[in-house]
């Protein structure tokens, strides 16, 4: 008999890869949701969760406390859960501030969702309201971290990201969690096998009528016309809409030879194993 | 242990064993009723688990009528109304002061029947104006401006304590300091007492010709929320949906309204009927806004 209940799954990715699609998709199969602005599968990073959970405000604390505390309420969480799904897009660290980075004894699985390189570095282009370029150059860069200027109010905790390799090799290397790698294309073009995989990976129980609910539920057309209806809050504000594009290699009628080189050279290795090859 | 430390805040007479930054800094010399003495006390006993008639609880706190406790890892705090005891023990003094003048007085509030609104409360055009919302809403920054700019006084910056006092809902005013991020620091040139700590980039600030020790009645009301849009829409609502939101400001409404939930019910109907209630959802990021919030409100004035 294990000591710790493992029910936490996480939903990793570098940002803007199909991470929101699978969260959307769980949380339907598991939660029977239906409304896109309120999931129950919280972001690691979401200051909102942290304080629903702890009842202070949390943003007077050094992060340092705020990660304690944020290891305590995730972890008495887990406990209480069969499955507790969580999102995260920092980086993979064994560490943070002298503590374990994640509730490690309490986690399941993780589900890491990759993109190739030359789409997620337009449609984050968009979400960051930089150019193209500018956004090649931060997908390269070791130590870019979102939401990191501490100097006014965050909605979200600064997220490490490193660079696009660095942060794939860090979840997929890891030994502390078992991991499963999900493309985003395979979830395009292979939509239901993909799922099942996902839902079989994290121990889900799932029949057919529950999981072509739920895939019917997260397509792309349905959650484009919900935040037409409702919005979504998670939303950038440089974005018109979240659910843009939903769609895989455009990015060979908008990226130049020389954005595709950059990106192909800083990535071969990977952008080789995961057959994204040009 | 002898109690040592003597504070005045929010509507209490404080007797500690511990001396606490906070109210250090926020002690005020008005003269209180003996009857909201409140001592808290330092103890090793934290598995002291016992408390009967539990109405809420959930895996930090148990609550009833006249006790609570709320324990985590680090922190724990026993408060027993009918000797106006509160017993605690911390291994982090920043988290257990976060607790302590955020929730925790919320609830003891609670106790001597108070109904404690997440706001900040201010003086402008002779009108007594609540600004409430949740944490990040911009309630501070909103504060200061008026401040600054229509030269408003205040009352409060966090936490309103609100009571039905002969049939009518009184606001009391609370602490003095303001918490400003630095970018609304430099933005009003705001003057710093400290740190909030010292390795977040949040500040007190304090104007004291401005603070007001007093109880008023609320005029006008404005709840605040974020969304993900551009500009800011503000509308009066009233019936049902006022109500709605209003238990929505509630500070820790889930406690609050389970188990004061008579009390809670009396004044928020009351206040609700008292005051016209407006509205505001606002950007996440202002940075592209037309006005800022504190000219949309002052229009409504």
């Amino acid at each position: 008999m294990t000591k710790y209940k493992k029910s936490i799954i996480w939903l990793a990715s570098y940002p803007k890869s199909g991470n929101t699609w699978v969260r959307i998709f769980l949380s339907r199969i598991l939660f029977k949701t239906n409304n896109i602005n309120n999931l129950n599968i919280p972001i690691y990073s979401s200051k909102t969760f942290l304080e629903e959970q702890a009842f202070i405000d949390i943003s007077e604390l050094p992060l340092e406390d705020i990660h304690s505390l944020r290891l305590e309420v995730y972890s008495e969480k887990a406990k209480y859960s069969d499955f507790f799904p969580i999102k995260i897009h920092d980086i993979f660290q064994k560490e943070l501030y002298n503590k374990p980075f994640l509730p490690f004894e309490y986690s399941k699985v993780v589900i890491y969702i990759i993109r190739n390189p030359f789409d997620v570095a337009i449609s984050f282009a968009k979400h960051l309201g930089k150019s193209i370029d500018e956004t090649i150059s931060i997908m390269n860069e070791t130590g870019y971290t979102l939401s990191k200027n501490t100097y006014k109010y965050q909605v979200q905790l600064p997220q490490p990201l490193g660079s696009w390799s660095n942060h794939v090799k860090s979840w997929t290397s890891q030994s502390l969690i078992p991991f499963f790698v999900v493309r985003y294309e395979d979830l395009l073009y292979n939509t239901k096998t993909t799922f099942e995989e996902i839902l079989k990976n994290c121990k889900i129980p799932y029949n057919s009528d529950t999981l072509t609910d739920a895939i019917n539920f997260s397509k792309f057309e349905n959650l484009k016309k919900l935040e037409q209806q409702y919005g979504f809050n998670e939303k950038s504000i440089h974005l018109d809409n979240f659910f843009n594009v939903g769609k895989a290699y455009y990015y060979k009628d908008i990226l130049t030879n020389s954005q595709i080189k950059k990106i192909y050279e800083s990535n071969k290795e990977l952008i080789i194993k995961y057959n994204y090859e040009l | 242990m002898e109690s040592s430390y003597i504070y005045k805040v929010f509507e209490f007479k404080i007797i500690s064993d511990i001396y606490i930054n906070r109210f250090s800094l926020s002690s005020t010399n008005k003269t209180l009723n003996t009857n909201n003495e409140l001592f808290i006390k330092y103890t090793n006993n934290v598995f002291d688990n016992n408390i009967s008639n539990i109405i809420y609880q959930d895996k930090l706190i148990k609550i009833s009528k006249d006790a609570f406790i709320l324990k985590q890892n680090n922190i724990f705090f026993k408060y027993i109304n009918e000797i106006k005891t509160l017993y605690v023990n911390f291994k982090e003094n920043n988290i257990f002061e976060q607790y302590l003048t955020g929730p925790i007085i919320a609830l003891i509030g609670a106790y001597k029947g108070y109904t404690p609104l997440h706001s900040s409360a201010l003086r402008l055009k002779n009108k007594n104006i609540l600004i409430l919302g949740n944490s990040g809403a911009g309630k501070s920054t909103i504060l200061y401006e008026f401040i600054k700019k229509y030269s408003a006084v205040y009352y409060s910056d966090d936490i309103v304590y609100t009571k039905n006092i002969n049939n009518q809902i009184i606001a009391f005013s609370s602490f003095p300091e303001i918490k400003l991020w630095h970018d609304s620091v430099k933005k009003f040139d705001a003057k710093i007492i400290n740190k909030v700590h010292y390795k977040v980039n949040k500040y007190f600030v304090k104007d004291d010709n401005k603070f007001l020790t007093a109880t008023f009645i609320p005029d006008i009301l404005f709840i605040i929320e974020l969304f993900n849009i551009t500009e800011p829409v503000v509308e009066e609502i009233s019936g049902g949906e006022k109500m709605l939101k209003l238990f929505n400001c509630l500070y820790r409404q889930k406690w609050i309204n389970t188990v004061f939930s008579e009390q809670t019910f009396i004044t928020l109907s009351k206040l609700s009927n008292q005051t016209k209630v407006f509205n505001i959802k606002r950007p996440i990021y202002d940075k592209h806004m037309q006005k800022s919030l504190s000219e949309i409100i002052y229009q409504k004035l």
